[in-house]
């Protein structure tokens, strides 16, 4: 999950009361702010940080003047930070919410309720992929050399619209930020190192999990704790910012389409369906001498390792989605509501699980390390 | 609240932090909390110029206008 940090939510607050940046952290009660968004951290899905967000700013009375317009916008940003949005027609069911939540009788559970019910997942479709990237003009010279130098199940991979169909959500996500990483260096290419931006902040994905989380953490399976901000530094270091906005269409470079075909190659190696996130970064590992290995290497990692974690995550996602599949094929009588309603339980199920599953591996280690020093767990 | 009365806040910074932002405000005869307040807004002007964060955030605020104009304002 994406949190806001302090400066993102005066940010906003300086935008909806359209005042200076200092203007706005005088009108802010900065603690409270802090405050919730620890609370907010703490949280462990969309809808229940959202809901704490909203509360917490609401009866914290954040924002002088106009709390509660700055705090939905506070919220609404969030909440499109996930690749979500929230209905807020009608109006006036938000004010007598936000009345009862400033006269603090509104209950946690109801205020989750009311987001979960507004709450809808902002898909990326491969349709708005392709008018994004303007992928036909952008290839449209290159198609007839690859066709004639891959293989005949590669050629699809290019034409066009073929282009991202097997691509999940969110590794087509990582595509679009790839693209605006690209732009933002002023770089008129997409190259590998921003494939691996792109990985490291779509955040949700099995390949930022693997790359971003944190080492320290006593979950198992670790992260590599590499961060966008560290990568992005390095990416200037090696290739440094260009002169001048970039317009117009942003090419991949040929690493770049060369790790799009490694993840292809690795989709059908491991016998999946849906070209996903850690194909993405499988797909970078396997050119060694791409800017994003060299940077990854940089920052300590041992690419034959970051394999090794990716394939062990991906285990770990495989016996999550099964368990989903489980549960759902059990429930199969429900009838789901809405397309957002089921996609955010099944988050918020998947969570649980994957808690359930990381608690299980600490207490297999704890169980071992006992063990270790000659005591019986189960005596 | 007026634009020119103050708050106290509560920042917690971490030891090498809070020395050279009394070290500023020493040798710019300022209060702490003065440099503090600006340096806060420093970051959010820097904030506010990321592309993406803007872009998203203004997505939203078009997207929305209309209802979080009809919202009722505060007590």
């Amino acid at each position: 999950m994406q949190f806001l940090d302090q400066y993102d939510v005066l940010a906003v607050a300086a935008r909806v009361l359209r005042c200076s940046s200092e203007d706005a952290v005088r009108r802010t009660n900065l603690d409270a702010v802090d405050q919730v968004l620890a609370d907010v951290r703490r949280t462990s899905g969309l809808v229940e940080a959202a809901a704490v967000l909203l509360s917490g700013l609401i009866r914290a009375r954040a924002f002088e003047g106009a709390n509660r317009v700055v705090t939905v916008a506070v919220v609404l940003q969030f909440v499109a930070a996930n690749q979500a949005d929230l209905r807020l027609e009608p109006v006036e069911e938000w004010d007598d919410l936000l009345d009862r939540l400033a006269a603090d009788s509104a209950t946690p559970v109801e205020v989750a309720d009311f987001i979960r019910a507004r709450l809808s997942p902002d898909r990326v479709t491969a349709e708005d992929l392709q008018e994004h990237l303007r992928v036909e003009l952008l290839l449209e010279d290159e198609v007839a050399n690859l066709r004639a130098s891959h293989a005949p199940g590669g050629e699809e991979l290019w034409r066009g619209e073929g282009m991202f169909e097997k691509f999940s959500d969110r590794a087509r996500r990582v595509v679009v930020l790839a693209q605006v990483e690209a732009r933002q260096l002023q770089h008129n290419f997409i190259g590998t190192e921003h494939l691996l931006l792109g990985l490291i902040e779509e955040g949700q994905g099995l390949a930022a999990k693997a790359l971003s989380g944190d080492p320290a953490t006593g979950w198992r399976p670790a992260g590599l704790g590499i961060t966008a901000p560290a990568v992005r530094d390095l990416v200037v270091e090696i290739i440094g910012r260009g002169a001048h906005p970039t317009s117009g269409t942003v090419p991949f470079t040929p690493r770049a389409k060369s790790t799009l075909e490694h993840a292809y190659q690795e989709v059908r190696d491991l016998g999946d369906d849906v070209l996903d996130t850690e194909h993405l970064l499988l797909g970078l590992l396997s050119d060694g001498e791409g800017v994003a290995a060299q940077i990854l290497m940089k920052l300590g990692a041992d690419l034959d390792e970051v394999r090794r974690k990716v394939i062990e995550w991906r285990g770990h996602k495989q016996r999550v989605e099964s368990a989903v599949t489980g549960f759902l094929a059990d429930d199969a009588g429900t009838a789901w509501t809405t397309f957002g309603r089921r996609h955010h339980l099944l988050t918020e199920l998947s969570a649980v699980l994957e808690e359930n599953e990381r608690l299980h591996e600490q207490v297999a280690e704890l169980r071992a390390l006992l063990r270790r020093h000659n005591i019986e767990p189960d005596a | 609240m007026a634009k020119e009365s103050t708050k106290n806040i509560l920042l917690r910074l971490d030891p090498e932090l809070a020395e050279r932002l009394q070290t500023v405000a020493s040798v710019e005869g300022r209060s702490v909390s003065d440099v503090a307040r600006e340096a806060i807004a420093a970051l959010v002007d820097q904030r506010r110029q990321d592309r993406r964060f803007s872009r998203l955030l203004d997505e939203n605020l078009v997207r929305h206008e209309e209802s979080l104009r009809r919202l009722r304002g505060d007590d």
